[in-house]
């Protein structure tokens, strides 16, 4: 495409989408001003600084590596949002308790295991009131089992949940299933607080952390989670580009009459929807915990907004969508503190989700659905 | 059940207002009941305390589920970003009312104004900030619309909270949200306080003769203020509903595209109807939230829009009394009482257990005494799980109605043929329609189809199954926006033009499946469709000085509503729903729906169809009727032998093109519409 091209293209981009066309204009400043402020000048106009500041390369990486940490653990958990969104047709709202769920089961497997055979109560052990706190690598048997645990037991939660709330209500249109799901969101969050108490714990802390470069180093349990959260979306991939049920899934996210019709056996998709949807979650959750260190009863349904954002983001029933969703929304929420004061970085997020949804509700990944 | 069930039938007869006061009393009873169990000596006391604190939540949740229930209930905008709207409400009027020069050490200066400019002025700020939100918003499907609202209320959070929006100075004057600390300013409870211990103090010393505490006659005051309030804004939401604003609310909830094609700009009224709400919910926000005239961040999760969901699904969406008594349940039986009953559990004996495990271990002992304790300890955190577990119950027994949502794109036939066909000249015409195209992805549904149709006849449109002649009437009249050429109406260009754009010009259309509003009554459907009404103002829907010109207008409304009707023969249905009315009825419905815009021109999909031999003369008299009075119609139909009678200039329509036209003898002897009619090639 030649330059002139390129103009008259941009042209007619501003002319008939203006929202798309400011939001260029935007991204270009941002884009711009983030390369000024790497060089370490300033430029002023009328001397009102115009782009420009002080960024430390070394700052700008240890930045862009909590983005994607976070941004990995929250693709990972909005992956299930995302196949509930397009196969079950609803914006399921209890996600996010689904995650806390996931942690909480996770890290009390976790700490049931690095406490067995230790002489201490069983509240003590199986609570996390103690000031335990655990770190993959001088904790990593322990630290697995609580992974293998938040999987399955998510599975099970999830599994309860759809056979009593949402099975019943199979065809609902997407607004009654969306209530519903307020409703199993509240009585999880508080069955969680019921069981564990309201507070905020301490589980996790990094045993080791190795210096990459200067002013940028990397922890065990960073590391953890960016090699399981790997692994499981190529795992994913694998899942529903080489199986048969991966096929069956991807078909109905796009048409479940059709996939109904040509003897998909829908129920059984749906009930492996919620298995997938479900493990994931609950690694999620228990990731998120590994990387902040802290526990608490509503953690997820603070960050159920962020996943929304993520899944929206990359594209509702996008599987890779919620991952890239994930990851960037996980950097928008990390790199907005060069721009913003760090009292409003969560708000760029939301904006960016709002953005999105306006301008492209399909995500910006394209329109394509389900992998 | 019986004798439930007939209290309930005798209470489904009372009025309205009486039987929601009826309920508040009864909950005031109950919880005075509880209190005389467990207070002792301070029993009287103790109810004034419960009985103020919970009317001051019924009175809060109702004013906003009323508004909910305009948003949701009556537009089908799904907003859960109440928390939002409450706070701009709230901090609004905190930083109006605020006094300049604070008192207390951190506090943050303000305007200094009086409560009655900042809390009208709270309910605009929060109006403005519902139109912003909902003006690019409206066009989103209602789950998106949903997260975008709850996104937004977030970010208003966020923001009030920040550092930087604490206090700042802008043209001499400080103000702020307080960051996270909040701000202090003028207490709407204060003010109630003063007149109670002021005029009122007869009562005060009247109700502490009795053992009621002076703070607690306080509180039933603004908890009464509240109801008030309630009450003044369900006699206002009620005349709204039942007005001409409301009656175009109730139509795009049952049908926007239908709503549209009569004329009305259905995103305005949305729009509207949005901005009443989020008014209502930001005054809830400063006499709820800051009733004792502080207010913090904190106080607007999202959590709170979603006790706002229970309490008006509790209720019923869609109704105004069952908002209120909605949200009287939520907050006295679900949210109140358990708080209270697990406070004064017995426990017969065990203190509660600091923990779970330590709660639940006893039980192999067979000794349930902590776990009983545990739990009444925790019933204010069980309650949330049984309000949840109620939502569910609920919506599962009876889900909502799913909105009606505009219509989109069903692609027709496909065709490979680019001969452009052009339609001979007539004299003057009143539609011309010049190489219209319409592509549906890859599929091309009308294919450069150009035609007229001359003022005063009636020109019939054919065509075999798919040859677009319902996309061509789509695209016509603003249902689909087509992909190329042009439609012009009496001489104007009005191609892409909206259908409520096209009604209001004089080009209004019926639809294939006949679309009655169903849950509105046949005259209903019919008042419906005068173009510019009066009442259509919702501002001249309430207001006092106004109403009376709205009567008026409305008297006559009603009376061509009637004539319509008798022309069509159905005026003794006028009072049915119209959802009950035959196939045939629903026909002479719409013709009359349409007629009633005052068109010029009427295009007709499928009218005959499903209707019985009598009513079908019935129409066509009509038709020709109507035509003697300078009415245009362009008729798609089916029965050939209706359209080689009556139609004295024919179109036929083949693979999205036009293949012939002229008058009935021409088309009967022509070699391709026969072929196209019984699948030859052409």
């Amino acid at each position: 495409m030649g330059i002139a091209e390129s103009v008259s293209e941009g042209r007619r981009l501003a002319v008939e989408r203006p929202g798309v066309g400011v939001l260029a204009v935007v991204l270009l400043y941002l884009v711009v001003d983030l390369l000024v402020k790497l060089s370490g000048t300033t430029v002023l106009a009328y001397g009102i600084p115009l782009v420009g500041g002080s960024l430390s390369t070394g700052s700008l990486l240890s930045m862009l590596l909590d983005g994607l940490l976070v941004g990995l653990a929250v693709g990972l958990a909005g992956i299930g949002l995302s196949m509930t969104y397009s196969i079950l047709d609803f914006a399921n709202f209890a996600h996010g308790d689904t995650v806390t769920a996931g942690a909480f089961l996770g890290w009390v497997a976790a700490s049931l295991t690095a406490t067995a055979g230790a002489d201490a109560a069983l509240s003590e052990r199986f609570l996390f009131d103690a000031g335990r706190q655990l770190g993959a690598a001088s904790a990593l048997l322990p630290i697995l089992v609580g992974l293998v645990a938040a999987a399955v037991g998510t599975v099970g939660v999830v599994l309860l949940i759809d056979r009593l709330t949402y099975r019943p209500m199979r065809g609902a249109d997407n607004i009654s299933l969306l209530i519903a799901s307020i409703g199993v969101a509240l009585a999880l969050r508080y069955l969680i607080a019921f069981v564990f108490g309201t507070q905020t714990s301490g589980v996790a802390s990094s045993s080791v952390r190795f210096q990459i470069l200067p002013g940028l180093a990397v922890t065990d349990n960073e590391l953890a989670l960016l090699f399981v959260s790997a692994s499981l979306m190529v795992g994913v991939h694998l899942l529903l580009q080489r199986t048969k049920l991966g096929k069956a899934m991807r078909a109905m996210a796009d048409n479940e009459d059709l996939a109904r019709v040509t003897g998909i056996p829908t129920e059984r998709v749906v009930r492996f929807t919620w298995i997938l949807g479900g493990a994931l979650a609950g690694v999620g959750g228990y990731l998120l915990v590994l990387e902040s260190g802290t526990i608490s009863f509503n953690f997820g349904w603070i960050r159920l907004l962020l996943i929304f954002a993520a899944v929206i983001v990359g594209g509702i029933g996008s599987i890779y969508g919620a991952m890239a969703g994930g990851v960037l929304i996980g950097l928008v929420d990390s790199l907005a503190l060069i721009w913003l004061p760090s009292g409003l970085t969560r708000a760029a997020a939301f904006a960016v989700l709002i953005v999105v949804l306006l301008l492209r509700p399909s995500g910006i990944f394209g329109g394509v659905s389900t992998a | 059940m019986s004798a439930l069930d007939d209290a309930w039938d005798r209470a489904d007869r009372l009025p309205d207002a009486v039987l929601v006061a009826g309920y508040i009393v009864a909950l005031w009873l109950v919880l005075a009941a509880v209190a005389a169990a467990v207070g002792g000596q301070q029993a009287t006391n103790l109810a004034a305390g419960f009985v103020g604190s919970v009317t001051l939540l019924i009175g809060a949740y109702a004013l906003l589920t009323l508004a909910l229930n305009l948003q949701w209930g009556y537009t089908g905008l799904f907003n859960i970003g109440i928390a939002g709207f409450m706070a701009v409400g709230a901090y609004t009027t905190a930083i109006l009312t605020a006094p300049v020069n604070p008192s207390t050490a951190g506090g943050v200066p303000g305007f200094g104004l009086p409560l009655w400019v900042g809390l009208p002025g709270g309910m605009v700020a929060a109006a403005v900030v519902g139109a912003v939100a909902a003006l690019p918003a409206l066009r989103l499907r209602a789950d998106y619309l949903a997260i975008v609202t709850v996104a937004l209320s977030e970010i208003i959070r966020l923001f009030v909270n920040w550092r930087g929006a604490q206090e700042v100075t802008y043209f001499g004057q400080t103000f702020g949200t307080g960051g996270a600390t909040g701000i202090g300013f003028k207490s709407p409870r204060r003010v109630v306080a003063d007149l109670v211990t002021g005029v009122g103090q007869p009562v005060v010393s009247a109700a502490e003769s009795i053992g009621v505490s002076a703070p607690n006659v306080v509180n039933i005051a603004y908890g009464l203020g509240l109801l008030a309030l309630v009450a003044a804004s369900f006699w206002l939401l009620n005349r709204l509903v039942e007005s001409p604003f409301g009656r175009v609310l109730k139509a795009i909830r049952e049908d926007e595209t239908v709503t549209q094609s009569l004329g009305k700009d259905t995103r305005l009224f949305k729009i509207k109807a949005f901005m009443i709400g989020c008014a209502l919910m930001g005054l809830a926000g400063a006499l709820f939230r800051g009733n004792a005239g502080y207010i913090s961040p904190a106080q607007f999760r999202p959590t709170v829009t979603f006790y706002v969901f229970a309490a008006l699904i509790i209720g019923g969406s869609g109704s105004n009394t069952g908002s209120i008594l909605g949200a009287a349940t939520f907050t006295a039986l679900l949210f109140y009482l358990p708080a209270r009953l697990g406070e004064n559990l017995p426990t017969f004996g065990a203190s509660s257990p600091g923990n779970i495990v330590d709660a639940v271990s006893p039980l192999g002992v067979l000794n349930p005494g902590p776990l009983v304790a545990y739990v009444a300890g925790n019933v204010s955190t069980l309650r949330f799980v049984l309000i949840g577990v109620v939502l569910v119950y609920i919506i599962q027994n009876r889900p909502v109605t799913p909105m009606s949502e505009p219509d989109t794109a069903e692609p027709a036939s496909a065709t490979t043929t680019d001969v452009p066909t052009t339609s001979d000249a007539v004299d003057a015409p009143l539609l011309e329609v010049d190489g219209l195209r319409k592509e549906f992805g890859g599929v091309t549904a009308v294919d450069g189809a150009s035609f007229r149709v001359a003022p005063g006849s009636l020109t019939g449109l054919i065509g075999p199954n798919g040859a677009g002649k319902s996309t061509t009437f789509n695209c016509i009249t603003g249902i689909h926006e087509p992909t190329g050429g042009t439609v012009r109406f009496d001489g104007q260009d009005v191609t892409g033009l909206a259908s409520h754009t096209l009604a209001n010009r004089g080009l209004v259309r019926t639809f294939q499946i006949a679309r009655e509003l169903s849950e509105m009554t046949v005259l209903e459907n019919v008042m419906l469709a005068p173009p510019g009404q009066r009442g259509e103002s919702a501002a001249r829907a309430v207001l006092p000085g106004l109403r009376d010109q709205v009567r008026e207008a409305e008297r006559e409304v009603v009376e061509t509503a009637w004539e319509t009707l008798d022309f069509f023969e159905i005026a003794h249905l006028a009072h049915e729903n119209a959802g009950s009315l035959s196939g045939g009825q629903r026909k002479l419905l719409e013709m009359a729906r349409v007629l009633s815009t005052d068109p010029e021109m009427v295009l007709l999909d499928e009218p005959l169809a499903g209707v019985n031999p009598t009513l079908e003369e019935k129409l066509l008299d009509r038709i020709d009727e109507l035509r003697r009075d300078g009415l245009t119609f362009l008729l798609v139909e089916h029965d050939m032998d209706v359209i080689m009678r009556h139609c004295e200039h024919i179109i036929v329509m083949h693979q999205g093109q036009v293949l012939a036209e002229g008058d009935a003898d021409t088309i009967q002897s022509d070699e391709r519409v026969l072929e196209a009619y019984l699948g030859g090639d052409v």
